[in-house]
Parts: structure tokens; C-alpha cells; sequence
């Protein structure tokens, strides 16, 4: 039990370091200073708001589906 | 014999599947941990909160309170800025007890600002020290009784109410109450000595109605001379304002306060009073405006026509009635009977309503020939800088960004404040820390590309306007103008919204069939 437990716990410490190596996103600092013109005339026409909000739900359901599937796919519940 | 592996990566992409879940839960139940960006989405009352919440952390650090001065009884001021590095001396952060905010639901379903009594009990302690040290002490100013409580809120039309109760010097208590509908709560809780008194609404109107000239009275809105004003039901609504400003429509008057204007208090030596609560626009040497909270009503002085006069407490503890260059606004809700007052404590001064004169027209023509000017917005204003703290010498300029909102309250209504921008608001998709937690995993790659593609979103994302074309073409013997505004298909362009989209849906569903069938 014992052993379990240090196996689970280097585990974690190896994915946390790991995670501390991957690096920042790119985008978001290329996009911080981004400033467009004409953007209440462009969310005029286009519903720009409502779009992003449907992008980042759907984005969130399929990054959860994937996540699901890897892992079942892992404990072999489900072929390739 | 178990995997450890699989069971490590199992637990690890529970987490970060329903990561967004998690949060959104957080986000429904509107939890101290929600951040802003979650509660203003919550709906368009908490989308108002917001708005004032970043307006009221400014007002916190412009806060200041009122006592009694034991020689002329008016009310002195001790502004924020003069108690910081007091109460710094004496250990007590006031930062960290601003950021306290708490908000609850009311009985009447508004969300409300609720600010901790402790805060009050440490400023009295702090305002004990000060006037012992100023040698002002004694049975006139029993400063054991001197306590403060409020709490803001506002309702579900986005009106901010404010709620106090004060106890005098005298060791009176008197009731303010300040409700905006009939349902509102407000309950508040005193601590006065140790001991909780909780008032009810019934409680209010018991005090309101025993205390005679002081009925229903923020104190500290009252003249001096122990006259107050009865301000039974107080409100006021925000709009933008910004640094160089200029005020837009501002204030309004609660209707059954106008309606009391036949509650006339008399004063010991100058007549009939009548008042009401009003934001007054001052604007400084630097043209840096701040919004006051002061006192507008009907002067009347025995023999003499009504007047109308106007004061706010400064910071120097004196009170200023201000001179011609400050705008009233609304004042022409009193305009009947009224007339503006020169600068001075016992102003009475009667501009152009003489004996005989129609007191109304001449009130009203006065304040027309002198209505503020149209606000205008410096679009080169540049963005307040940090304060600094530890020298609050600058109380014209109470700027201060703490970049989170807090609460507070504001004892006297003085305060001066800007209505920030939503899209300035602390984003904490953005610059998160590096330890290792769930939305540290947002700004990481490639867990960050889900996060990416909303954000880039986010740049075109804005409030819809009507495209305008506006242009001039020279003919040489002519010019003509063009004015092209597209707000006449407003109702139109939102539909037309709505339908693309329905399409955009119905485009993702097509999509999630190919991807994942």
C-alpha cells in the first residue's frame, strides 16, 4: 500500500513538473495588444458576442469528449 | 494489481474535462470565488453590480465619515486619505479590510453590498485617538457612541440605495433608512459597544418617527445648526464618467421624497429648510470634477422670498456652499419657490425673485441660463495612474486602481469616482499565475487553444452601433453633406443577428458530425 502510494505521488510530482515546463501560450500575448477598429460596426452586422460564447461551450464539449475518450481508450473500455 | 499510471492519468483528465464545468458551477452559484467576469454574465442585475462595485472601490478610497464637532456641532469630515497612515500607525491595514466585500441576496431578490461593522468599530477606535490627540474629548463628544454602519446595494432596475444609520453625538440614535421599492431589505446591524443591535424595517420607522427635527435623517447631510433633512427614501443612479470629466445625466430624486417637500424643519435662528440629497458637480483648479453628495432644497428665511440652496461637505472639514461655477443637477426639481444662494454658511441670497416676481419663473430661468453644459468626453484623457498609498496628499485625485473590485461604504457621501470600461476589468484568463491549478492550465500550451480561439473572438467583440457615414463633397459652387446613419435598421440588424447565429449552431453540429463520426 505503501509503495502504491509513492508510485502515485511520484506520478503527480513528474506530471507537475512537466506541466511546469510546457510553455505559455503564444497567442495570448501576441493578441494583448491587438486593438481593431471598427468593431461595434462589424458586431453590427455579425453577432460576434453570441458566436464567441457557442465557440467556447462547443470547444468545451469536444475537448471534453476527447478527454473522455483517451481515458477510456487508455483503460481499455473502448478499441482504437 | 493496480495501475498506477492509468489511475494518475484517469484522475488528470477528469480534472481537466470538467474543469469548465467545475468553474461554471462556481459561476451559477455566484460564490465568493466567482470571479466579476462570471457575475456579470449572471444576469443584468449583477451585470449593474459590476459596474458599481468598480465604481465603489474608488468611492472606498474616498471614503470619509462624519462627526460631530463639539463646538459648532456641524459635521466634521475625516477623509480616507487623512486616516490612512493613521490607521497604519495603528496596525490596521485599510486596504485589506476594504477588500472584505460581500454580497447577498435581498428579500426582494436585488443583490447586495454588505460591509463588515468591524471596519466601522476600528475607524472609531482610530477617530477616539485622533480627537484625543487633537485634545478634544469630554462628555460633549462621547465617541463611544459613535458608530457607523451602512450598506449599498442596489435593486433590479440597477438604482443604488444606500442604507445608514448614524448614532449622533448627542447619544441619539437616529434612523436613516434608504429603500428603493417597498420590498427592500433593509436590515442592518450595529455594534455599539459590544452589544448587536439588529434593526428591522420597523425599528427604522420607530426612530424615524421619535426623533423629532432629526427624522429620517442622514446626520450628515443635514445643515449645520442641528437642522436635518428628511430623506426617508434616498437613490441615485450611476452613468459613465470619465477623468476631465464632464457628468452626464446624473442623478435623480427619488419621487416620494418630492413629494415631502411639505416636510419643513425649522431652525433654531433662520427660518424653514427643506432638502433633499443631490449630486453636485465640483470641478477643480486641475479640472478634475468630483461628484458630492450634498444637500439642494427651498431655503425659506422669515420675510424674505424662498431660496434655493446647495452645499457639500469638502475635505478640509469646513462647509462650502459652492460658488457659481457648480452645477446643479436636477436642481429644477425645486425650482418652484427656490433661488440660488451666494457662497457663505447663512447664504440668503435671493438672485432675480424679488417682491411681487413670479418666485417659480425666475427660479426656473435661473437655473435654465445656468444648466451645465453638455458633457464632453477628452478621448486623450490618459488612464489614471497608480496611487500612492502611503502619500495620500492628493485628495483631488482619489484614483485608485486596486485592480479587483472591492466594497466599502461612504458615511457622508463624499466621493468622486470613474465608471470604468467592463472591457478594463480584471480577466483572469489572462496573466495567471504559474503554480500549478486549474486555470493556470488555461495559459498553458496546448491545453491554452481552447482558451485561444475565444480570445481572439474577444477582439472583434463589442457593443453593436449602427455604422455612420458622414461626408462632404465639393461640387465647387456647393457642398453637399452626407449623413448616412444605418440605426434605422437597428430592429432589423437584430434579427438578421439572431438568425446568423441559429446558423452558426447549426454549422457546429455539422461539423461535430464530421469530427467525431
Amino acid at each position: 500500500m505503501g509503495e502504491i502510494i509513492v508510485k502515485f505521488i511520484v506520478t503527480l510530482a513528474l506530471a507537475a513538473g512537466i506541466f511546469l515546463l510546457l510553455p505559455a501560450s503564444p497567442i495570448q500575448s501576441l493578441i494583448a495588444n491587438v486593438n481593431i477598429p471598427y468593431t461595434a460596426e462589424l458586431n453590427w452586422f455579425l453577432p460576434i458576442s453570441s458566436i464567441k460564447t457557442a465557440t467556447l461551450a462547443w470547444l468545451a464539449c469536444i475537448t471534453a469528449y476527447y478527454a473522455i475518450s483517451w481515458v477510456m481508450r487508455n483503460l481499455e473500455m473502448i478499441g482504437n | 494489481m493496480v495501475n498506477i499510471k492509468r489511475i494518475t492519468i484517469v484522475l488528470l483528465s477528469l480534472f481537466l474535462a470538467f474543469s469548465p464545468i467545475i468553474e461554471n458551477a462556481q459561476f451559477s452559484y455566484a460564490t465568493e470565488e466567482a470571479s466579476w467576469e462570471d457575475v456579470v454574465n449572471h444576469s443584468q442585475v449583477c451585470a449593474a453590480l459590476k459596474a458599481y462595485a468598480m465604481a465603489e472601490y474608488k468611492l472606498s478610497h474616498t471614503f470619509s465619515f462624519g462627526s460631530a464637532d463639539p463646538i459648532t456641532s456641524a459635521i466634521v469630515n475625516f477623509s480616507y486619505n487623512q486616516w490612512y497612515n493613521i490607521a497604519k500607525e495603528n496596525g490596521i491595514d485599510l486596504t485589506a479590510l476594504q477588500n472584505s466585500l460581500k454580497y447577498r441576496v435581498a428579500n426582494n431578490g436585488a443583490l447586495q453590498f454588505f460591509y463588515s461593522g468591524s471596519f466601522i468599530q476600528d475607524y472609531n477606535t482610530l477617530i477616539q485617538k485622533y480627537l484625543e490627540k487633537q485634545g478634544l474629548t469630554g462628555n460633549n463628544y462621547p465617541l463611544d457612541k459613535l458608530v457607523y454602519s451602512g450598506e449599498i446595494f442596489t435593486d433590479l432596475s440597477g438604482y443604488v440605495c444606500y442604507v445608514y444609520i448614524q448614532n449622533n453625538y448627542n447619544s441619539q440614535l437616529t434612523g436613516a433608512g434608504s429603500q428603493q421599492g417597498q420590498n427592500a431589505d433593509i436590515t442592518n446591524i450595529l455594534s455599539f459597544k459590544g452589544t448587536t443591535y439588529k434593526y428591522t424595517d420597523d425599528d427604522l420607522k420607530v426612530l424615524i418617527q421619535e426623533n423629532g427635527s432629526n427624522v429620517g435623517s442622514y446626520k450628515q447631510y443635514s445643515i449645520p445648526l442641528n437642522v436635518s433633512s428628511n430623506l426617508t427614501n434616498v437613490s441615485f443612479k450611476y452613468r459613465s464618467v470619465t477623468n476631465n470629466n464632464v457628468l452626464t445625466e446624473w442623478v435623480r430624486f427619488d419621487d416620494q421624497w418630492t413629494n415631502n417637500l411639505g416636510n419643513i424643519y425649522k431652525t433654531d435662528s433662520e427660518g424653514y429648510y427643506t432638502s433633499d440629497l443631490a449630486i453636485i458637480k465640483y470641478t477643480n483648479s486641475n479640472n478634475y470634477s468630483s461628484y458630492w453628495l450634498g444637500n439642494v432644497g427651498a431655503y425659506y428665511v422669515n420675510g424674505l422670498p424662498p431660496q434655493l440652496s446647495y452645499y457639500y461637505y469638502n475635505r478640509q472639514s469646513q462647509i462650502n456652499y459652492p460658488n457659481t461655477n457648480e452645477a446643479i443637477v436636477n436642481a429644477s426639481k425645486y425650482g418652484a419657490n427656490a433661488a440660488r444662494t451666494a457662497v457663505g454658511k447663512n447664504a440668503a441670497i435671493s438672485v432675480g425673485v424679488q417682491g411681487g416676481e413670479n418666485a417659480q419663473d425666475a427660479i426656473e430661468n435661473y437655473l435654465k441660463d445656468n444648466e451645465p453644459e453638455e458633457p464632453t468626453i477628452d478621448p486623450d484623457v490618459p488612464a489614471d495612474g497608480e496611487p500612492d498609498l502611503d502619500n495620500p496628499d492628493d485628495p483631488e485625485n482619489p484614483n485608485v486602481n486596486i485592480g479587483f473590485p472591492i466594497g466599502g461604504i461612504f458615511a457622508n457621501g463624499q466621493f468622486s469616482f470613474q465608471m470604468p470600461d467592463l472591457s478594463n476589468l480584471p480577466n483572469n484568463a489572462q496573466g495567471l499565475p504559474s503554480n500549478f491549478s486549474l486555470s493556470a492550465l488555461k495559459t498553458k500550451f496546448p491545453f491554452c487553444l481552447v482558451y485561444d480561439i475565444p480570445a481572439i473572438l474577444s477582439l472583434l467583440e463589442d457593443t453593436p452601433q449602427a455604422p455612420r457615414i458622414q461626408g462632404q463633397i465639393d461640387l465647387g459652387v456647393f457642398n453637399y453633406n452626407i449623413d448616412i446613419n444605418l440605426n434605422y435598421f437597428d430592429n432589423v440588424m437584430a434579427m438578421v443577428r439572431n438568425i446568423i447565429f441559429l446558423l452558426y449552431c447549426f454549422a457546429l453540429i455539422f461539423i461535430t458530425k464530421e469530427l467525431l463520426f
